[in-house]
């Protein structure tokens, strides 16, 4: 502790040359000068280490005792300090250092958001820069208060949000509200009626009277489930007691056919090649463009930007990066695709509009048909499915 | 007159069992081992070396022989001296 102290303050170390050179020893001592290391080299010299504030004392002791003092080696923090005196550039640079922290510490770099379940953390960043808060925001002036009320009121999934500022960090924490339970209406009368022909596979009514069986063929709209509900005398006569009117609840599962037909120009027009690149940096959500005047380039070109944040070794985003600004020519150059890729391509996006309209349905069989006509390519998808067709239509009274 | 009075002081201290370092300004000397050497009420170096350090305790001398002898630190009343030593003398 004691070195690092002197190493701090900074030390000294002198040879006094003289006769009797142990009267030095004697003479710093009753002065109360503090000195270490000391050595005897010979019958006139010695060498004693001063911290660097106890040196002006010792050269007025040395002085009054006639004695030749020459400073042989100086070290510790000050001399370090000193050593960088001239280094103007290093100095400035450090003071600039400094500056940016002390300055960017106070504005928020990193947003985090914590407890949301269902709600992306992109929503609830866009929520809070909609309510005057992101990246870029003076972290000592927001008041987090007003700005969780008004989170909240924007926001109804949200039953709770709060906003811990941490130095650069602004760490987020939200409660995501309970859902609304969808209410059921079980009073008004309803049919279960096909939504598209096809012919019945099971039919699973948990409330009202099957009108068809399995095997029987229906049309779209025909009442598969009737709302309501005969009953019957019990001799065998067939007169009716009484009706009752209930919704109508189940699932009907058939076999239908679906044809689908899409075509694909082989040939077209796309924008013309890149024209010109520009750079700028993104810093803070404030954009500084190094292109200048763009404004002629945009009348007569397209443009994309992009943007390259920079990120942290755990992927967290920084508020600042690259923009380049990317500008192509109006002029639609013609573009040539390949028959068998337009073919698939389109068989692809057939299956894939065809499987997301059946929902839990599967497909049994398909057949497609392709063929070249007039510079594109048509195709013509033949499919059998099973998909439930039971949709739910209230009675009119 | 004043070696009586340095007398009378020590006199004074053997009779009434009191201290002789506090009554008498007598040297008190400490050895922690051979390693460090401490000396109260000490009267100022005489030699210096590192094989061989000579103290003025007021009517004597003190004599500290060893190897590496360095003068640790030092006041007007206490120094401590540290290295390997063999022999504390008195003259």
């Amino acid at each position: 502790m004691g070195g690092l102290m002197r190493w701090l303050s900074g030390w000294v170390r002198i040879q006094l040359e003289g006769p009797y050179p142990e009267r030095w020893f004697n003479l710093f001592a009753a002065h109360a000068l503090p000195f270490w290391d000391a050595a005897q080299s010979s019958g006139t010299c010695a060498r004693f280490t001063f911290s660097r504030s106890d040196l002006p004392a010792a050269r007025r002791l040395a002085e009054q005792s006639g004695a030749q003092l020459t400073v042989v080696e100086q070290g510790g923090l000050p001399m370090l300090l000193l050593g960088f005196r001239h280094r103007w550039g290093m100095i400035a640079g450090a003071a600039l250092l400094a500056l940016l922290v002390g300055v960017l510490g106070q504005f928020i770099m990193v947003v985090e958001v914590e407890g949301n379940q269902t709600i992306p953390d992109a929503a609830v960043v866009a929520l809070l820069q909609r309510c005057g808060f992101g990246v870029g925001s003076y972290g000592p002036g927001a008041d987090v208060r007003a700005l969780s009320n008004r989170a909240l009121m924007e926001c109804p999934e949200l039953a709770f949000l709060t906003v811990d500022i941490r130095g650069i960090r602004a760490h987020v924490v939200v409660r995501e509200a309970d859902p609304v339970p969808e209410i059921q209406d079980n009073t008004t009368p309803a049919d279960i009626v096909a939504a598209r022909d096809g012919w019945l596979v099971r039919v699973d009514q948990l409330e009202g009277e099957p009108q068809f069986a399995p095997g029987d063929a229906v049309v779209k709209g025909e009442t598969i489930v009737s709302h309501l509900l005969v009953n019957y005398r019990k001799d065998g006569s067939g007169e009716v007691v009484s009706t009752r009117s209930v919704r109508a609840r189940g699932e009907v599962w058939a076999m239908t056919e679906h044809d689908l037909t899409a075509a694909l120009p082989l040939s077209a027009c796309a924008p013309g090649g890149e024209q010109a690149v520009g750079w700028g940096i993104r810093f803070l959500g404030h954009r500084l463009n190094f292109y200048g005047n763009s404004s002629h380039r945009d009348r007569e070109c397209g443009k994309m930007g992009i943007l390259t944040a920079a990120r942290l070794p755990g992927d967290t985003v920084l508020p600042f990066g690259t923009w380049q600004q990317r500008w192509y020519a109006r002029a639609d150059q013609p573009v040539t695709m390949d028959p068998e890729q337009g073919t698939a391509l389109v068989k692809q996006i057939l299956r894939s509009r065809l499987e997301d309209g059946l929902g839990q349905g599967r497909i049994l069989n398909t057949h497609w048909q392709a063929e070249q006509r007039e510079g594109a390519v048509m195709v013509t998808l033949h499919a059998v499915c099973l998909e439930q067709i039971g949709v739910s239509v209230d009675v009119q009274p | 007159m004043e070696h009586f009075w340095d007398r009378l002081r020590q006199q004074a201290a053997q009779t009434l069992d009191l201290p002789g370092d506090i009554v008498a300004g007598l040297p008190r000397m400490e050895l922690v081992g051979d390693r460090e050497f401490w000396m109260e009420n000490h009267r100022g170096i005489l030699r210096y070396g590192t094989e061989e350090i000579h103290i003025s305790g007021g009517r004597m001398a003190v004599c500290v022989r060893g190897s590496n002898l360095d003068l640790r630190s030092m006041n007007a009343t206490t120094l401590c001296i540290t290295g390997r030593i063999h022999a504390v003398e008195l003259g």
